[in-house]
């Protein structure tokens, strides 16, 4: 208190000063129409510059949420996307049933990109309605397929999994393939059955068949760089370049077939016979 | 009492001479002398400075009354008021500070220094104020400039009647 004092005293001159300044500046500024109008411009700009820079500060703490809500959002255009087609264009959407698609948004919470059977886990089980066999996406391209599902966890089958197998397709001819993994480079898959007579070259894009009725069709997988045939081989063998980045996978869109049932029903009625 | 007696009148008479005349002198849109800065200017070198900064505000406050401005006279006098031992020691040597008044017979041509230096400042700030935008500062630099110049003049015409007369 003394030093509160002391200090007071001290500078008893400049606080009075400051104090008559400050009277001063508020005449200046409540009575005075130019200058008035002058300062609340300007602390309309101090205050617009410092709440910028404090918003911009904030909004990285809300970034995880804000991602997860951006995920469900997009999974939710998506199946409006699929629905408004299939409404607009029913014979298509009857051919390809792609109404019976629908697409929930899920985050990686495990990955593995090391090992020959890479895995992946997510925070969407069958509580979200998550079951085997259902496709993994990303905008980017394909992911894997779901191999097992606890209540809240479902377990994916990487691309990058040498026991993995996905139909695929050249986009433009059509011809089908089957994507799998050596397990040696991790951005790098093999398609395997492509006859000597399909033309391919580097460049052609990949994309799913549809036919497992696993992904839609059309689904990019990657782009060809690489396709050798020897005289004697019945098959090319084609490398295909990843478009999805396996180290980097954050949020992923699970694709799940509504017609499924019925689907592996037929399949396995046929298979019997 | 003589003295603050007729320091009362002097200072009096300067405002009246500043609100009647000078007040209505524009030279050029440039020139506009405000003479009553030497009403501190003089005052007592002894004088307690809160006092003098009190007596700044109530000058500030009379010559706003008069130019029916609010606060502009009041922040420029009460700052000179403020700023007055600073710019004193600046210029007058220690035996000038022994002195009764500041004069240009106690402090010869550091007198003049000084005056200048508390007119400049004074003028500038009113005139910023008056202006309140770094947009106008050359034209502001420009009108103290000339301004202060002008009362500088008078200053030294009002100095140079004193000694004539003693």
């Amino acid at each position: 208190m003394s030093q509160l004092f002391r200090f007071l005293s001290r500078y008893n001159h400049f606080i009075l000063f400051l104090l008559l300044e400050v009277i001063a500046f508020t005449l200046i500024i409540n009575r005075n129409d130019y200058q008035k109008s002058v300062f609340s411009r300007i602390n309309t700009q101090v205050l617009g510059s410092v709440s910028s820079v404090t918003s911009s500060v904030a909004d990285y703490f809300s970034l995880k949420s804000d991602n997860a809500f951006l995920a469900e959002e997009n999974a939710a255009l998506q199946n409006e996307l699929l629905r408004l087609k299939s409404s607009k264009n029913p014979v298509s959407a009857f051919a390809q049933s792609d109404s019976a698609f629908a697409f929930t948004s899920a985050k990686v919470v495990y990955n593995t990109v090391n090992r020959f059977q890479n895995s992946l886990i997510l925070d969407k089980g069958s509580t979200d309605g998550v079951r085997p066999n259902m496709g993994v996406v990303t905008p980017q391209g394909v992911v894997g397929i779901v191999e097992s599902v606890s209540k809240h966890f479902c377990t994916v089958i990487s691309v990058l999994n040498i026991e993995s197998r996905i139909s695929g397709k050249v986009k433009n001819s059509n011809y089908l393939g089957s994507i799998s993994w050596d397990g040696k480079n991790t951005t790098v898959v093999q398609m395997e059955e492509m006859p000597r007579h399909v033309e391919i070259k580097m460049g052609d894009t990949i994309v799913t068949s549809g036919h497992s009725a696993i992904f839609m069709e059309g689904m990019m997988i990657g782009t060809v760089i690489k396709a050798e045939i020897n005289e004697n081989d019945a098959y090319y063998k084609v490398d295909v370049r990843l478009a999805n980045r396996f180290q980097a996978l954050n949020y992923v869109t699970i694709v799940s077939f509504a017609l499924r049932d019925e689907y592996d029903e037929l399949q396995k009625t046929t298979i019997n016979e | 009492m003589n003295n603050v007696f007729w320091q009362i009148l002097r200072a009096v008479l300067l405002l009246f001479v500043q609100i009647v005349v000078l007040n209505n002198i524009q030279l050029f849109g440039m020139v506009s002398p405000f003479l009553y800065t030497l009403i501190i200017i003089t005052l007592p070198i002894k004088m307690p400075r809160n006092y003098v900064m009190l007596l700044g505000c109530l000058i500030g406050c009379v010559m706003d009354v008069f130019t029916n401005s609010y606060g502009f006279h009041f922040a420029a006098t009460v700052l000179v008021a403020y700023a007055r031992p600073f710019l004193m020691k600046l210029f007058a040597t220690r035996e000038n500070m022994e002195k009764l008044y500041p004069s240009y017979t106690n402090f010869g041509n550091a007198f003049y220094y000084y005056a200048f230096a508390m007119v400049f400042l004074h003028h500038f700030c009113l005139f910023a104020i008056e202006a309140f935008s770094f947009y106008y500062i050359g034209l502001v630099l420009l009108k103290t400039l000339c301004s202060s110049v002008f009362t500088l003049i008078l200053i030294w015409g009002i100095e140079t009647l004193k000694i004539r007369r003693k």
